[in-house]
């Protein structure tokens, strides 16, 4: 083998591109050349060195978050809800909140309308059903006791979602998440009801109080008001007079206190 | 845990197109922003053409029949990343300025150059440092930038590098070559030189 035909093929055999014959003539030629040995060694070096020293640029959070967003739209609203009406059997509920999604466009339209935010109704109805969907995203922070989802979810926001108990009104406080809704995170608490389970979303509101507003569409209940400080969406299963009463005692409710007690 | 709460969580992840999809490409997600920062050299625009290109994988993922999932999904990031680029007054990013790349004559210009002159030590291009490297990286032509991307840090194979640039192997072949000679140059001129300013 001559100089200039290892010269072309030490690329193709560094890789492990080449046939084993191959390999083996680059490899007898390199060992005895004094040309070519340095070019293999400085070949190797390079490699070596970009893969160790350059920069990766892994995803910004930012990213991650738009990717995941952008995903739920295009699935509630693209080809991607037709997919899922072929879910199987067990599926069923799920697949009819996901046809109800699909399908809600007007009750949406007329939220998003009187909101001023188109956007935010369908992102709070795709987080709502990607939670309930998959077990493992229901809830981040699993309430073990009335203290570890508000430390949990003040750490995660940029604003204090209030955290209630409700477990003596028959709504014991499952966990909570944190999502991105409408370009801000967003708190979702997730609350028991019996077998049954109540999301509800908080982030802060442009300042303009209303009163609970119920909405049912096939079996789905929504409940939306806010206090001018927090926006509030209740999303469930659970019949509209159950909803309406979680809404209500959720209003009268105390928060839980914004920072853990000092320790001593 | 309630019993519809522990049902939940004992299913299997879905398979939905979208829970599909997360399990097969969203662990590429950075591996398409790399690509996409490298070959838009360093933009800001990175982001979006990223974001851009995962929607459009999703829409088209209907046509991902279990492939290499990461090769699929670069081969959508850089077409994504090129015709963003042709959709804006063509500006520096995406220039073959230095070296003429594919123009024949600096070609052969640069082959007898490899074979001319004595390849860099290799201790000297382990000396190269970080800001060195990259400097050495963005000089590059796009198309010797992008194939040293695939190659170096994603580990692709000659024959998906070829499907995701859409070129035949035995360019993909002397396209590496090139590159690798474009850059070891370089990065012996830039050693040399900074010896020197410092001495």
């Amino acid at each position: 083998m001559t100089c200039t035909e290892a010269l072309t093929l030490l690329d193709a055999y560094m890789d492990g591109e080449l046939g084993v014959e191959r390999s083996l003539e680059v490899e007898r030629h390199v060992e005895t050349c004094p040309s070519c040995a340095p070019a293999l060694a400085s070949r190797r070096s390079l490699g070596a060195a970009l893969r160790n020293k350059i920069e990766y640029h892994t995803a910004p959070l930012a990213l991650q978050r738009a990717v995941r967003n952008e995903l739920s739209r295009a699935e509630t609203s693209g080809p991607g809800a037709a997919a899922i009406r072929h879910a199987p059997p067990a599926w069923t509920r799920m697949a009819a909140s996901l046809i109800l999604v699909a399908g809600l466009s007007s009750a949406l339209t007329y939220y998003g309308t009187q909101n001023g935010r188109d956007a935010v109704p369908d992102e709070v109805f795709a987080s709502y059903v990607r939670g309930v969907q998959s077990g493992d995203r229901l809830v981040d922070v699993v309430s073990t006791d009335r203290h570890t989802v508000k430390p949990w979810l003040d750490a995660k926001l940029d604003f204090a979602a209030p955290v209630k108990d409700l477990s003596s009104d028959g709504f014991p406080l499952f966990g909570g998440r944190v999502d991105y809704i409408d370009d801000h995170t967003a708190a979702a608490l997730v609350y028991h009801s019996g077998k049954h389970v109540i999301t509800l979303f908080i982030w802060p509101s442009d300042g303009h109080a209303s009163p609970i507003a119920m909405s049912a569409r096939r079996g789905d209940t929504l409940a939306r008001w806010s206090d001018g400080t927090m926006a509030y969406w209740a999303i469930s299963d659970i019949a509209a007079p159950e909803l309406m009463e979680f809404s209500k005692r959720f209003q009268a409710a105390d928060a839980m206190p914004d920072a853990p007690p000092a320790k001593p | 845990m309630s019993a519809l709460v522990t049902a939940l969580a004992q299913r299997a992840p879905s398979d939905s197109k979208r829970a599909r999809f997360e399990r097969e490409m969203l662990p590429h997600l950075d591996a398409a922003y790399n690509l996409a920062r490298w070959i838009l050299k360093g933009s800001d625009d990175a982001q979006d053409v990223t974001q851009e290109a995962m929607l459009r994988a999703f829409r088209y993922f209907d046509g991902f029949h279990g492939e290499n999932a990461k090769a699929w999904l670069l081969k959508i990031v850089r077409n994504s990343c090129y015709s963003w680029t042709k959709d804006r007054p063509r500006t520096e990013t995406m220039s073959s300025d230095e070296e003429g790349s594919l123009n024949p004559e600096h070609e052969t210009a640069l082959e007898a150059a490899g074979h001319g002159f004595p390849a860099p030590d290799a201790r000297l291009i382990e000396e190269a440092d970080r800001r060195v490297l990259n400097e050495a990286m963005q000089a590059l032509p796009t198309e010797f930038r992008e194939i040293l991307v695939l190659r170096e840090f994603e580990e692709l194979s000659y024959h998906q590098i070829s499907d995701i640039a859409q070129i035949p192997i035995g360019t993909v072949m002397s396209r590496l070559s090139r590159a690798r000679a474009l850059l070891l140059r370089r990065l012996s001129g830039n050693i040399v030189q900074r010896r020197g300013e410092m001495r």
